[in-house]
């Protein structure tokens, strides 16, 4: 009794959770990407708690191991109701493993792409959703801390009407050492949902810029799909920078309050978007529209189940060894001859998915769905990733017309006016092998092939 | 209830010394902060990890006894505290009132001041004069020697966002004080905080408070003279990523940021710190701690101000077989790692003889390897696609090649070798002893 107590006042969760693979039972497999797979556990030390595990190979990561780093030291310091958790991480050979409560959570984006094409229809549902980013947002910005990538496909919905924010990949600082950045100047986000300041990269941006995205994701609940979403990456940034804010299609389906909640979000200087603690306070947020109750399991149970691989007891158990048997970093070679000239590494390295790809149930995922490992991609569904393939092939087509490969920062100066050395041209350079840059580089998910480096 | 304080570092102070004694008073101490707590991390095993309340939700719940009671009491009241005082030395603070009842769950939920709002006027603080700090209170507070060492003693005692404040209070009143140059970091404000650093809910928090500590070289010189720094090579084998990762991060900090300073320890400490503690990292079966130590060693011997470390360490045959071996490990991240601090040992132009012999008895799988390394180029890895990169590896190879031979003829000490644990090494000599000839 009394050792529970004191582990009460000053033992934090953390602690207590088993930082090697034995601590846990491994149930079935959510989810399985290039680098990366989830597996649903439990954790026989913490009251079999469900627990979903990320591993990720250290090896095949398009992110350098300190990105790595400082997005897990952000989920490590970031506890709220509204924000994805996380217990602990561990390394075995060279996976990651990355430990987070179970969350039975949707991606919004997906639950609009399947059910709500047109948006959600019911307003209550778009204040409660927006209701729980926002407070977690303001979680965020208090620990001086910008999220860079709000949108619908990064807000999860749990049947019990949960809102969670995840994917902290691009999580800026605004506080560091002590002393706090005015302003960042990084290119990083979604076309879509970006800050015409964060795309100007003229006077670096702030807190504010994520309000900007939260207000495009207003709308994305409403009409089910960001404004610009049909066009192509360049002219999302022209129509952004040059034309006037966008606002919701039919105005008439929405209460007053709404429309003035998403215009204050979305005006082009900075300085006159409230904060998201004056959100919360706005008469939209303050007033709490009836909603059926169980309403979030109805509309859940709508969508298509996720594609759960049950492990065999085989695999359970090497789950449970780490897969050191076959892929641990630091088990010697035995029996190879030293200076060999075989590929002494990927052999081994890849040994976990070649083995899972003999199995032949998970196909690979492409690049560009890589994602953050805070991010909660389980394997899309293939209607979902249809549904991207021809986005994508709609957005080649409109921007080969303009594909010729001059740089991308003087386009975007053209854009802005602003001669192309104040842009940092590195940050805009094409991906790295990439034969279409100018396409490629707002491609999916991420820019530049994915990870911008900062400075 | 008013912000202003008049002392605002007593009052912290007091809420600080409070909620020690009711936490003393709890009966079998957990949470004490004793010596024992990073060796009983530093093992990772899960089974001698007690059993014991995990939902973080739960702590802030359904107290049964008195003392529990008490010790919650006292740490909202440091919330409390920690948080005005932050605003307050952030020049912030105009929705910050943290209002009495909002006090029972001004907790982990993040509800105590929305002090987010005056973030975004940095860039032109309003500045309220009932707000700001005074002259002298800021005086009182940046030279309040106690307040660093309680704050850094007592963050396992603090609440989840409580000890985020306190590294900002922290951070800033060094910041403050380096501005006024008078630090004022005494030992055991360091030693509490490496204390504390393999405590996986701390040990980020403790790690930002040491790194901005490392900012300033008095605190550095205070780092390298106590002899808990060597718990740094525990941390970052730990098992727990957040601690090991973050440790490095620490590490990293205070081996690059006064470099003359940093050489001189590892000149003066050069067998402890590189053929016992650095070595068994590299040896360690830890990828991550493998991977980045690897980096950071080969990132300190190109230090123009580590050339002397840098002459000693390549000229030692035993590191050269460390790299050797390490250039076998499956990891191609590692290789390359691996391959960074070799070509310092191959470019050595007064090479040792026997580093000399190892090579050339090794020469042609040397060159074997060498040159499939430079072929299987990763796909995404810029690193091995670089010119840099290119011109190395030739080097490196013309440099073997170009090896006199006449030296290898000379008496070997394949007695010396033979006793080497790695096995690996030991096979690059054995089997290849007339290859040379």
């Amino acid at each position: 009794m009394a050792e529970t107590l004191s582990s009460r006042v000053a033992v934090s969760s953390s602690q207590s959770y088993p930082v090697t693979p034995d601590g846990y039972e491994f149930l079935e497999e959510l989810g399985h990407g290039e680098s990366s797979a989830v597996y649903r556990a439990v954790c026989p030390a913490v009251n079999n708690e469900a627990v979903a595990i990320k591993v990720v190979n250290l090896e095949g990561l398009p992110v350098s191991l300190e990105d790595l780093i400082k997005e897990i030291r952000v989920m490590s310091l970031s506890s709220h109701e509204n924000v994805v958790p996380y217990r602990t991480s561990f390394s075995v050979g060279h996976h990651l493993w990355i430990v987070m409560p179970f969350v039975a959570g949707t991606p919004v984006g997906r639950v609009l792409h399947q059910l709500y094409p047109e948006g959600f229809p019911d307003e209550a549902v778009i204040r409660y959703i927006l209701h729980g980013t926002l407070r977690g947002l303001e979680y965020f910005h208090r620990n001086r801390q910008i999220h860079r990538n709000i949108k619908a496909d990064n807000i999860l919905l749990t049947p019990d009407a949960r809102v969670l924010l995840t994917d902290y990949t691009y999580l800026g600082l605004m506080l560091e050492s002590g002393i706090s950045r005015r302003l960042r100047q990084t290119f990083v986000g979604t076309p879509c949902w970006m800050a015409p300041e964060v795309m100007e990269q003229v006077s670096g941006y702030d807190y504010k810029a994520d309000i900007w995205s939260f207000g495009i994701t207003c709308i994305e609940l409403a009409q089910g799909c960001a404004p610009y979403e049909r066009f192509a990456p360049m002219k999302v940034l022209q129509l952004t920078l040059q034309g006037p804010p966008p606002t919701l299609e039919h105005p008439g389906r929405f209460s007053a309050a709404f429309k003035d909640f998403v215009e204050l979000c979305l005006q082009k200087d900075p300085r006159k978007r409230p904060s998201a603690s004056e959100l919360l306070e706005h008469p939209f947020m303050k007033k709490e529209l009836p909603l059926e109750p169980d309403w979030a399991t109805v509309m859940l149970s709508k969508m298509p189940p996720l594609e759960l691989n049950p492990l065999s007891e085989k695999e359970r158990i090497s789950l449970r060894r780490g897969h050191v048997a076959t892929t641990g970093g630091g088990a010697r070679l035995s029996g190879r001859e030293p200076w060999s000239n075989h590929a002494t590494s990927s052999g081994s390295v890849n040994a976990v998915e070649s083995q899972t790809s003999q199995i032949g149930r998970r196909s690979p995922e492409p690049r560009r769905n890589a994602m953050g490992i805070s991010g909660w991609n389980f394997a899309d569904t293939p209607e979902l990733a249809e549904a991207k393939r021809e986005r994508q092939a709609q957005r080649t087509a409109t921007a080969d017309a303009s594909s010729e490969s001059t740089a991308i920062a003087s386009r975007i100066a053209d854009i802005v006016g602003s001669p192309p050395e104040t842009l940092s041209p590195s940050l805009l350079s094409p991906p790295r092998a990439s034969p279409t840059p100018d396409v490629a580089l707002f491609e999916g998910k991420r820019i530049n092939g994915g990870y911008l480096r900062e400075n | 209830m008013s912000v202003y304080v008049s002392d605002p570092s007593r009052s912290v102070i007091e809420a600080l010394l409070r909620l020690r004694r009711a936490a003393e008073a709890l009966p079998n101490q957990a949470s004490a902060t004793t010596p024992q707590s990073i060796e009983k991390h530093s093992l990772g095993s899960p089974k001698d990890t007690e059993i014991v309340q995990a939902e973080n939700q739960e702590v802030e719940k359904a107290p049964s006894t008195t003392e529990a009671m008490k010790v919650q009491e006292e740490q909202q009241r440091v919330a409390i505290v920690l948080a005005a005082l932050r605003s307050q030395l952030y020049g912030e603070g105009r929705h910050d009132q943290p209002s009495p009842e909002a006090s029972g769950a001004a907790t982990t939920h993040g509800k105590h001041g929305q002090t987010g709002v005056a973030d975004t006027d940095q860039a032109t603080p309003s500045r309220n004069a009932d707000q700001q700090l005074s002259a002298e209170a800021l005086q009182a507070v940046v030279y309040d020697a106690d307040l660093l060492q309680l704050l850094a003693s007592s963050l396992p005692l603090m609440e989840f966002e409580s000890r985020k404040d306190a590294v900002a209070i922290f951070n800033n009143i060094l910041r403050r004080q380096a501005e006024n140059r008078c630090m004022q970091v005494c030992a055991k404000v360091i030693e509490h905080l490496l204390l504390d650093y393999g405590r996986p809910d701390v040990s980020l928090t403790c790690g930002m408070m040491l790194r901005e500590a490392l900012r300033h070289e008095d605190c550095a010189k205070v780092l390298f003279m106590l002899d808990s720094f060597w718990v740094f090579f525990k941390l970052v084998q730990m098992n727990n990523f957040d601690v090991a990762s973050d440790a490095f991060t620490t590490l990293r900090v205070a081996l690059t940021r006064h470099k003359k300073l940093a050489a001189e320890f590892m000149l003066e400490h050069f067998d402890r710190f590189f053929l016992t503690e650095y070595n068994s990292l590299l040896r360690s079966n830890n990828y991550v701690s493998k991977r980045q130590g690897l980096k950071l060693l080969s990132e300190l011997l190109l230090d123009r101000s580590n050339f002397y470390v840098m002459i000693r360490y390549i000229g030692i045959v035993d590191n050269l077989k460390l790299v050797m071996t390490l250039m076998l490990d499956p990891g191609k991240s590692i290789q390359f790692e691996a391959f960074h601090v070799f070509k310092l040992i191959v470019a050595n132009p007064n090479k040792p003889d026997d580093v000399k012999r190892i090579l050339i008895r090794n020469r042609e799988k040397l060159l074997r390897y060498l040159t499939a390394f430079g072929k299987e180029v990763p796909a995404g890895n810029p690193a091995f696609t670089s010119e840099a990169f290119r011109d190395d590896l030739q080097l490196v190879m013309n440099e073997i090649q170009k090896l006199d031979t006449e030296r290898a003829t000379g008496p070997t000490d394949s007695t010396d070798s033979s006793k080497d644990t790695s096995g690996l090494a030991s096979k690059l000599e054995a089997p290849n002893h007339d290859s040379g000839l």
